[in-house]
């Protein structure tokens, strides 16, 4: 087993737990085990675009502080908020030393952070570290029939020197699908952002996006959604029910799971590790019929 | 006219409990409470001192041994730039000592049947949203005078994790402390109250409570009661200092 | 990320009200810089809730116009950085949007009030919320 420092976020040990639980089966499929870091923070989520607010970046350097008491320099995070977050003060504090240098000072009860923590995205270490070619060799059920629709929404991708892939026409999810055997469904609106934390302030905008992806979504003839974060989950699932009844093909919604279940799935993870229980429009129907228990 | 208000103002200024002889004090330090100078024993505690000084707590005293979280006070010493927190009844004086007491934090206390809610991350945020406003300063923690991981337990309460909230929280003596020095205006110690209550709703009840509860309702106590509440005050009062004294606490 | 190319030809330093500075001075972005494509507005999926368009807050900001701090554009704005990536002259808009919340937020008023909350969101949604929304 090879363990890499990780961090879950907040999300994941609450609505999001099947996220979380079926990575945690999936890559000790794969030989990989996730370390959870002790006494890990909430990252805040988002990330701060200001640029006099080194407060907001206390709370990712004082998780930083945890992997570097460990001994260790990676960070692998699932949540694409958080990865988002993460990676960016990793280099907001990497840019100018004397940013660290203030933040360390505020933080004097914690040891000084040196710098050199690498934050990835799971989808990385699975295709820079594990290899799509690796995992393919272990699929125990291939998805093949299946139709799946990535959506990678903003913070896998935005801004560029933080993306894990092409910020218009990413492909590591596609490549992901396609080495489990199913068929990657493409659409425009896939990149798009789903309205965030506007679900809170103006939940009509997120409706509205939410109408726009997954109608596309479905028009494609998608079985099922994919996503790396639990506030795109949210909303796509919550939004998609009272909008798209009059959106064709979508009359009874489309799942939307994260791709560490669809993973878990092919690779053969028992039924009870892939926290689809938590799903707001249950995807077991669609994998029974295409692909089989 | 003038030397009688000057007489109230001297009286009213004097010692309320002192207990102290100045001829055996040794030692004096200056303390500074609202900015007002006074020399004070140096060995004695910020309540004592404030008591010494000449004042009459109304409120901001309370237990006197540290349970009851009523005397919180923030002070500097000067020289040294931190602000600090302590309970009165708990510090000792220190020479340059500027202090204030703050025996009350205005916070929301949001009221909830306990029984009807569910026990999650979701009713703490529902009850508590400014928990998802911690940007894990550290600040409650450096407040705390019960030495607890108040972030951290904020940090699990706002990942629902009731039982790190319950076992990190449950020393908390409700001082307010860290709700006024958070920069996110969290209140910290309603919330983890309301985690604890929602994490006993998962435990199972001991047996000897629900012994208890079901001799209560079926009235075994309620000819005593009916007769205490009959009692005069000074028949009360008798009645408390012989259970006292069989109990050994009261000479 | 394209090259920044300065707007400093279209300044006129001593007509530059100080808001525009603020505004320059928190995102850390150069507002004289953008000439008007629009490419951010056309790929901005929050312009149905705005008043102003993602280049229309730019154009206005480099009048000098203070119209542009009443707008409730940077309160529909979801920093989701499509214009970022997008902008040929390397403004990141988003930081702009934040710097005209943050002239609000900083006076201590909010952009959210609490008990809109809907039940069951996942926390990143409230701490996202609150970070960007609230004083």
């Amino acid at each position: 087993m090879t363990r890499i420092p990780y961090f879950p976020g907040c999300a994941l040990k609450d609505q999001a737990a099947g996220f979380e639980r079926a990575a945690r089966a999936a890559l000790e499929k794969l030989g990989w085990e996730l370390a959870e870091l002790p006494r890990w923070n909430c990252c805040g989520t988002v990330y701060s675009l200001s640029s006099d607010d080194l407060m907001r970046h206390v709370a990712p350097v004082r998780n930083f502080i945890r992997v570097q008491e460990l001994g260790e320099e990676k960070l692998v995070a699932l949540c694409a908020m958080c990865y988002n977050t993460l990676r960016r003060s990793s280099l907001f504090v990497a840019e100018d030393p004397e940013r660290l240098r203030r933040i360390n000072a505020f933080m004097d009860e914690e040891p000084d952070y040196e710098g050199g923590v690498e934050v990835l995205h799971l989808l990385q270490l699975l295709r820079d570290e594990i290899g799509y070619e690796e995992i393919e060799a272990k699929v125990e059920r291939p998805l093949y029939g299946l139709r799946v629709a990535p959506y990678y929404g903003c913070m896998l991708l935005r801004p560029r020197e933080v993306g894990i892939d092409d910020p218009d026409r990413p492909e590591v999810m596609e490549l992901l699908f396609e080495y489990l055997g199913a068929e990657a469904v493409d659409s425009p609106h896939k990149v798009e952002c789903c309205g965030a934390y506007q679900t809170v302030s103006n939940p009509w905008i997120a409706r509205e996006r939410v109408r726009e992806i997954v109608g596309a979504a479905a028009r494609r003839g998608a079985d099922l959604i994919v996503t790396s974060c639990p506030l795109c989950t949210y909303n796509l699932e919550q939004h998609q029910l009272p909008n798209t009844r009059e959106e064709k093909g979508a009359r009874n919604g489309i799942p939307v799971i994260y791709f560490t279940q669809l993973l878990a799935f092919a690779l053969g993870v028992q039924d009870e590790e892939l926290g689809f229980e938590g799903a707001a429009i249950d995807p077991r129907p669609v994998l029974a019929q295409r692909v089989g228990g | 006219m003038g030397q009688e208000i000057m007489e109230r103002i001297r009286e009213a200024n004097e010692a309320v409990i002192t207990g102290i002889e100045d001829a055996d004090v040794k030692h004096w330090v200056t303390i500074y409470i609202m900015g007002k100078a006074y020399k004070v024993p140096a060995d004695i505690t910020l309540m004592q001192a404030i008591e010494y000084a000449g004042y009459r707590f109304v409120r901001g005293a309370g237990c006197r041994a540290g349970f009851c979280g009523a005397c919180a006070t923030v002070y500097r010493v000067a020289g040294d730039w931190r602000l600090k927190a302590a309970l009165a009844c708990q510090t000792r004086v220190e020479d340059g000592m500027y202090l204030v007491q703050i025996p009350f934090a205005p916070a929301e206390k949001p009221t909830y049947r306990i029984e009807e809610e569910e026990p999650s991350g979701t009713t703490l945020l529902k009850y508590f949203p400014e928990l998802a406003r911690c940007v894990a300063c550290n600040t409650c923690t450096k407040a705390c005078p019960q030495e607890l991981e108040v972030m951290d337990y904020i940090q699990a309460a706002l990942r629902g994790d009731l039982e790190a909230v319950t076992e990190l929280s449950f020393d908390c003596i409700q001082c307010g402390l860290c709700s006024i020095r958070c920069p996110a205006e969290i209140v910290h110690y309603h919330a983890a109250q309301l985690a604890r209550r929602l994490y006993g709703k998962t435990l199972p009840v001991p047996k000897h409570v629900e012994e208890r509860v079901r001799k209560i309702s079926e009235g075994k106590y309620e000819e005593e009661f009916q007769r205490i509440m009959s009692l005069g005050r000074e028949e009360i009062e008798e009645l408390y200092k012989k259970e006292q004294r069989e109990k050994g606490g009261l000479k | 990320m394209a090259e920044v190319i300065k707007g400093d030809a279209l300044r006129i330093p001593s007509r530059e009200p100080e808001f525009v500075r603020r505004v320059e001075e928190l995102s850390g972005e150069d507002v004289f810089a953008c000439y008007q494509c629009g490419k951010c507005s056309a790929g901005c999926p929050f312009t149905t809730g705005m008043d102003l368009l993602p280049a229309e807050v730019l154009r206005l900001l480099q009048l000098g116009d203070e119209r542009v701090l009443e707008s409730r554009s940077p309160w529909v704005c979801a920093s989701c950085l499509a214009c970022e990536v997008r902008c040929p002259k390397g403004v990141d808009i988003a930081k702009v949007m934040e710097a005209l919340r943050l002239l609000v937020l900083r006076k201590g008023e909010t952009g959210l009030t609490w008990r809109e909350i809907p039940p069951g969101v996942p926390q990143i949604a409230l701490v996202g919320a609150t970070r960007k929304l609230t004083p």
